[in-house]
């Protein structure tokens, strides 16, 4: 279901921030991660986004998206912990894939590993780099969507979509002779 | 290997954790904070300030004749244009060359003061509120262009707001902008007064995935032209003010009469 039509709402209800969270939580929290690498930090971040938006949603005039003001609020709310905490340089500290272990079969295991290796190699994209990727290959943006989040120019966006791709190309090629 | 979608896209695709990242637990610490109301309290301070304010205009009310305790109707006349009859308030209005586009109450206004200050004003601004019909006049007669239903104007004063005029080829632009003042974006309206026919239409703002009948500006700037286009300087929603890479975007509009629209067509940013 679009929930577009919040656009029109000066105050929200708790119902419809409920449906909000379920239908945006997870890219939301996702999003977060994306950004800080950290777990908590992301947990923190995607409650105070549905906070913000409950609160700020007069401000939502519908010349985007619901989920692309969501992911604008939840960028800005990442930028803010990010001048407050991350001063000090952070790991990759959380497991991605948590049940990966579960599976038996050896196939499925390596295909996990696999898919686990990409996005350690995205994760350890530079910021710049690492945003435009996820928001292309994860959430699907349209190239003017992902210009119009980060505020920069669409030649831009594809400049380092291109560059992404191509870093993450040459790790893959570097680590596994992957063709 | 495809350079624009890469092979190892789709296995990506499945995202970094399988699992629900959100939790039950996280949506349901969202509700109590907000029941708890601890955001709200740190967040809207201005409300309590709001309601202590409110409570002693009330109060000032009581004592004094206030004259706009009956919530009268306001009388204003547009300078230059033609009189109104005496049961109409302009409620704003702009004038080209041949008439005057005016913003009229259909019924009485519903008249408050502020109260107290916030984003929308300072205490003794004025809130107007009531069902607004758009009208083109010229030479004693008048054409209705759009009525525009439980509209809230906030100005300084009483008179009739002015609407920004814009000089577009093919037609005068008006933009109304029923309240002055916002910590994020003023919203606007915008109406054409066509060159030589003078039809008056409201025009609906276009964009890629949305048309709607309200755009906005960043407070502080003023729309303009350009090339013949309506540039509108964005802002940013809540949470934006900290961000390293907070620029002001700016919009740029096509007119197109043809679909009474102001269509979307350039988005620019501006690297502080």
């Amino acid at each position: 279901m679009e929930l577009e039509y919040v656009a029109k709402m000066s105050e929200m209800d708790t119902q419809t921030l409920n449906e909000m969270m379920n239908q945006y939580g997870n890219d939301i929290w996702n999003y977060a991660y994306f950004l800080t690498k950290q777990h908590a930090l992301a947990d923190d971040i995607a409650q105070e986004v549905f906070i913000k938006a409950y609160y700020g949603i007069h401000t939502f005039r519908g010349q985007s998206t619901l989920k692309t003001w969501l992911l604008t609020i939840t960028r800005h709310t990442a930028f803010r912990h990010k001048q407050a905490f991350f001063l000090r340089k952070v790991t990759l500290q959380d497991k991605p894939r948590l049940d990966a272990q579960s599976r038996s079969a050896e196939a499925e295991y390596m295909e996990s590993q696999y898919t686990d290796e990409i996005w350690r190699m995205i994760m350890s994209l530079p910021r710049k780099f690492r945003e435009v990727l996820v928001l292309d290959l994860y959430y699907e943006m349209p190239i003017t969507q992902i210009a119009e989040l980060l505020n920069v120019a669409t030649g831009t966006v594809k400049s380092r979509l291109y560059r992404a791709r191509k870093k993450v190309q040459n790790m893959l090629k570097e680590n596994s002779g992957y063709e | 290997m495809n350079e624009e979608k890469p092979d190892w896209y789709e296995r990506a695709q499945q995202g970094l954790f399988q699992n629900e990242p959100f939790t039950a637990e996280m949506k349901n610490k969202v509700q109590v904070s907000l029941t708890q109301g601890s955001h709200r309290s740190k967040r809207r301070p201005y409300l309590r300030v709001g309601m202590t304010g409110v409570l002693l205009f009330v109060i000032l009310l009581l004592l004094i004749q206030f004259p706009w305790g009956e919530r009268t109707v306001q009388q204003h006349t547009a300078g230059g244009g033609p009189s109104p009859s005496v049961t109409e308030t302009i409620r704003a209005e702009g004038t080209t060359d041949e008439g005057t586009l005016q913003v009229v109450a259909v019924d009485k206004e519903e008249i408050t003061e502020l109260g107290a200050p916030s984003c929308f004003g300072l205490e003794t601004d004025l809130s107007f509120k009531g069902d607004y019909k758009v009208k083109y006049a010229v030479e004693g007669t008048s054409e209705d262009v759009v009525v525009l239903e439980d509209l809230t104007f906030i100005q300084p004063t009483s008179a009739a707001l002015q609407m920004i005029r814009l000089p577009f080829q093919e037609a005068d632009v008006f933009i109304l902008a029923p309240q002055y003042k916002d910590c994020h974006g003023i919203q606007i309206y915008a109406f054409a007064v066509e060159h030589g026919s003078g039809k008056a239409v409201q025009l609906q703002f276009e964009e890629e995935f949305s048309r709607a009948s309200t755009s906005y500006y960043r407070p502080g700037t003023t729309p303009t032209v350009k090339d013949n286009k309506l540039v509108l300087k964005s802002t940013e929603g809540p949470g934006g003010e900290g961000s390293p890479e907070y620029n002001m975007a700016e919009r740029m509009y096509q007119l197109d009469l043809r679909q009474n629209a102001m269509v979307m067509v350039l988005r620019k940013d501006r690297k502080s």
